[in-house]
């Protein structure tokens, strides 16, 4: 267990080089690594290494972490492994509130508050559709289902204020976000964003006893002493946070929240705190990975990094779906 | 309807009378419309839900249990009301508390084995043993003994006599007279809900086992008929169903 968390974090860091070396521009490792750290090195590779490599390394890496965290939180709260942001609605909810501060001209600083304030709404709805008339628990079908429609409802909304209040080309630069992109991100974007995503992950830390609690269901929970409503309120409202952190800065990147917890439970088994950390860095890798692949894929040309998580996410949750519903039809 | 320390009570009565709503209310799982539950005086909704829970164990009928889970990673939860919130690591009178909670359960071997390995008997035994680490004074159990072979049921009666002598007070649903009336201090029997008159189910007698299991009582509330048996050997009085009572199967064709 203990070499397979060593082979995760020295994998995490062995693609975090790779990214940083690989592109329009080729660096050697040693150069890339003296750029970073000793800030020497030709202008030339100091200004692509430091300037864009690293902010937008560094953005993938939050991003991955912090959807990844956010799907664990979800999965765990919901008690069912096809919860994630995206497909929840939380993702679109964080979107609205981006394009309204967008609109409204907020900084990078705000951005996160209220694409938050978004997502913790479409959370809300989303948890007393799929909750339904009973106590406790939740329908993976309506949480589903409940995301589904919250989403088409959320794009709707953000076509409907960019056409009518936007300019045409604040409605291109929402439009090249929305598709999910990392490109271009500065120090300035994503200082505000770590902070944001730090207090969700020290939370979910700190929660990682009730997380196991809640495990065994709320009745349970509640019948060992836990306040299952107040706990539930805040670990939601972390992983909210998590995600919407993510969707500010990088737009719609979708199945993250899905794919890394299931990869890093079949790795590394099922302990609270420690998914939390190695599904947050499979995240990470997922996310880094993809966007190697977008900035590579066809020189001189970016794919947006959200397509090609959909590319690589959509087939995973078909085969997710279809498993966890015979597994349904045989009990 | 009271429970002491050292007593337990039984709850009987047909399916669907609201012997589980009754449990879970006694649990603070469910909030009573009118009436009221008090323990040492204190209505339990006007407790701390830590508090409640230091001193009432609920072991519900079945658990969704995490996959890969140990029994002793779920007993150690039941230290959960007497641990500060942040923080994971036992002391050792929690490490005490949860061997002797596996020892009373005969578990202690076995406290490496994943919940999803477990027999019936094993998990039921777990989840009484993670009851039994909230060092509780009171504790409900909703059905200990369903899906259980005869000899895994007296294993569980034998667990709640022993408790018993720990001056804890049990309340328990049971189906089978003959357990309840060799352990039951007294016997609740609740009384199906009257659809044709509106009455809701209520608790029809509530005593000691020889004042409860009577012939017409019992007749009236399962609509069954029973043939008493005393074993010589074992010297116990037997209940055995023997068939559906008249009245009710004439209710039965009335109604098709």
């Amino acid at each position: 267990m203990f070499l397979k968390f060593i082979a995760l974090v020295a994998f995490t860091i062995l693609i975090m080089l790779i990214n940083l070396c690989l592109g329009d521009l080729t660096v050697a490792p040693i150069e890339a690594l003296q750029a970073v750290f000793a800030h020497s090195g030709s202008g030339e590779i100091h200004d692509v290494i430091v300037g864009i490599r690293l902010p937008r390394l560094l953005t993938a890496f939050v991003v991955g972490l912090a959807l990844a965290t956010s799907g664990y939180l979800l999965q765990a709260l919901s008690r069912n492994d096809l919860a994630d942001p995206y497909l929840t609605g939380v993702s679109s909810g964080a979107a609205v509130g981006v394009a309204c501060a967008m609109l409204l001209k907020f900084d990078f600083q705000t951005i996160p508050l209220f694409a938050f304030a978004g997502g913790i709404t479409a959370s809300f709805f989303v948890a007393s559709i799929a909750r339904g008339s009973g106590q406790y628990g939740v329908s993976v079908a309506k949480l589903l289902l409940a995301g589904i429609a919250l989403s088409s409802v959320a794009g709707a909304l953000i076509t409907l204020a960019m056409t009518t209040f936007g300019t045409q080309l604040m409605a291109q630069g929402l439009y090249l976000w929305l598709l999910g992109g990392i490109s271009g991100r500065n120090w300035q974007e994503l200082i505000p964003t770590v902070c944001y995503t730090s207090v969700g992950l020290i939370v979910a830390f700190a929660a990682a006893k009730q997380l196991n609690l809640l495990a065994l269901g709320e009745e349970t929970a509640s019948s060992l002493g836990l306040n299952v409503g107040r706990c539930q309120l805040v670990i939601l409202a972390a992983a909210v946070l998590l995600a919407s952190s993510a969707v500010a800065l990088s737009g719609m990147v979708g199945f993250v929240g899905l794919v890394a917890p299931h990869l890093s439970r079949r790795l590394f088994g099922r302990g609270v705190r420690l998914q939390l950390v190695c599904s947050g860095l499979t995240g990470a890798i997922l996310v880094l990975f993809s966007d190697l692949l977008a900035r590579t894929l066809s020189p001189g040309q970016e794919l947006p990094l959200g397509t090609l998580m959909a590319l690589i996410g959509g087939p995973f949750f078909i085969y997710l779906l279809s498993y966890s519903l015979d597994q349904v039809q045989s009990h | 309807m009271a429970l002491e320390p050292g007593e337990v009570l039984a709850i009987q009565g047909p399916n669907g009378s609201g012997k589980s709503t009754l449990m879970k209310s006694l649990a603070r799982q469910l909030k009573p419309s009118s009436g009221s539950i008090t323990l040492d005086g204190q209505n339990i909704w006007n407790m701390n839900i830590v508090d409640f829970a230091r001193q009432v164990a609920y072991v519900p009928q079945s658990m969704e249990t995490p996959h890969d889970m140990t029994i002793y990673e779920l007993v150690r939860l039941g230290r959960n009301p007497h641990q500060s919130w942040w923080s994971n690591q036992l002391s050792k009178i929690d490490i005490d508390t949860i061997n002797s909670a596996l020892e009373r359960c005969g578990l202690n071997r076995l406290s490496d084995k994943k919940l999803h390995e477990l027999s019936g008997g094993e998990k039921q035994r777990a989840l009484i043993a993670m009851a039994l680490a909230q060092e509780p004074h009171f504790i409900l159990m909703d059905e200990p003994t369903a899906n259980l072979d005869f000899r895994y049921q007296l294993e569980v009666i034998a667990i709640i006599k022993e408790l018993k002598e720990q001056k804890i007070g049990i309340a328990t649903i049971l189906h089978d007279l003959n357990l309840s009336a060799r352990i039951a201090d007294q016997i609740a029997l609740v009384g199906s809900a009257d659809e044709d008159k509106g009455a809701p189910s209520t608790i029809v007698a509530i005593g000691r086992p020889e004042e409860v299991l009577k012939e017409d009582l019992l007749r009236s509330v399962f609509n069954v008929e029973l043939a008493f048996v005393h074993d010589e050997r074992s010297n116990l009085d037997l209940y055995v169903p023997v068939s559906i009572a008249k009245s009710s199967e004439k209710n039965s064709a009335t109604q098709i």
